[in-house]
């Protein structure tokens, strides 16, 4: 009786340990998506409006969102810089990538957190990219 | 034989590392041509002011470029392995005496992409980090050369800023 109970608990540990590196592993292996691109590099290149047709920046796993994030931008003479709480483009950054007298070439998002269904917060595979935008 | 040919190796991979830490014979030239990552938009072009030299830890200079209305431009910047820490490098409009760019605020990216609205003059200010040698030596003129100092690349490209509609 004793012996099994011992098996149980030492299954019930090694299931306990492979499931959190697996959910470790899962969340590591979250990719986000900007201008519907996915980011596995720190430098991506989009143009402006495939950045602003999502409007927010999704993640490759379902039950899995963007929960925050940060955001910068420079231009000559002018900088943004911004922490969002959400996974939505905010009005500020929507209307200084469209500034046409500014033209920001680049945003920095950094930072990026995700959130699953329970609740749980994980850092994506790249949380920080360099979206560098391109004419068209 | 064996000898001769063991010396005559010797010398000649002797004389090959006196070359690459011979910064006399203007290592440096055209540097920013040779090290610096090109834009991969087609459309940039180098601009004739682009810069390089040599320097050494804790060096902080400066050259002036002028900037057009209607242009698109870039500013890059490479350097040898012997610099550790990123370079730091300010734009600053020459007129207002006014820092326009600091990339120690941004991530101390090593390229930084701009549109001009108005013609203007820019000091482009590149700063090597580290404490200088010659603050820590008794000779000023004696500088380490093999840990002390490197090339620093400074590519500018630039092209016409792309109009939207006819």
């Amino acid at each position: 009786m004793a012996m099994l109970l011992k098996n149980l608990i030492c299954a019930l540990f090694l299931s306990f340990i492979a499931g959190n590196l697996y959910a470790q592993d899962e969340a590591l292996e979250t990719l986000i998506i900007i201008g519907n691109k996915q980011v596995d590099t720190s430098i991506i290149e989009v143009s402006k409006s495939d950045f602003l047709s999502v409007g927010k920046i999704k993640t490759n796993q379902k039950g899995r969102s963007v929960n925050s994030y940060n955001f910068s931008m420079f231009a000559l003479g002018n900088s943004i810089k911004c922490a969002v709480n959400d996974s939505m483009f905010t009005t500020k950054l929507r209307e200084a990538v469209l500034d046409e007298k500014i033209n920001y070439r680049y945003i920095n998002i950094e930072g990026v957190q995700i959130i699953d269904k329970d609740g749980n917060i994980s850092i994506p595979k790249v949380d920080t990219v360099k979206v560098k935008f391109i004419y068209r | 034989m064996k000898q001769i040919i063991v010396a005559l190796f010797i010398a000649l991979s002797l004389q090959g590392f006196s070359q690459n830490n011979d910064y006399s014979r203007n290592r440096c030239l055209e540097y920013h041509k040779n090290h610096c990552e090109r834009s991969t938009n087609k459309y940039y072009q180098i601009n004739s002011e682009s810069r390089s030299g040599l320097f050494h830890k804790g060096q902080r200079s400066r050259t002036l470029i002028e900037a057009f209305n209607g242009r698109d431009y870039r500013i890059s910047i490479c350097h040898d392995d012997v610099f550790s820490k990123p370079i730091i490098f300010r734009i600053i409009d020459k007129s207002r005496d006014e820092v326009l760019y600091d990339n120690t605020e941004d991530n101390f990216a090593q390229d930084f992409e701009f549109t001009v609205t108005s013609t203007v003059e820019l000091w482009v200010e590149v700063e090597v980090q580290g404490e200088s040698p010659l603050t820590t030596t008794t000779h000023n003129s004696i500088i380490r050369r093999d840990s002390e100092v490197g090339c620093i690349g400074l590519l500018i490209e630039f092209m016409v800023t792309p109009r939207k509609g006819f």
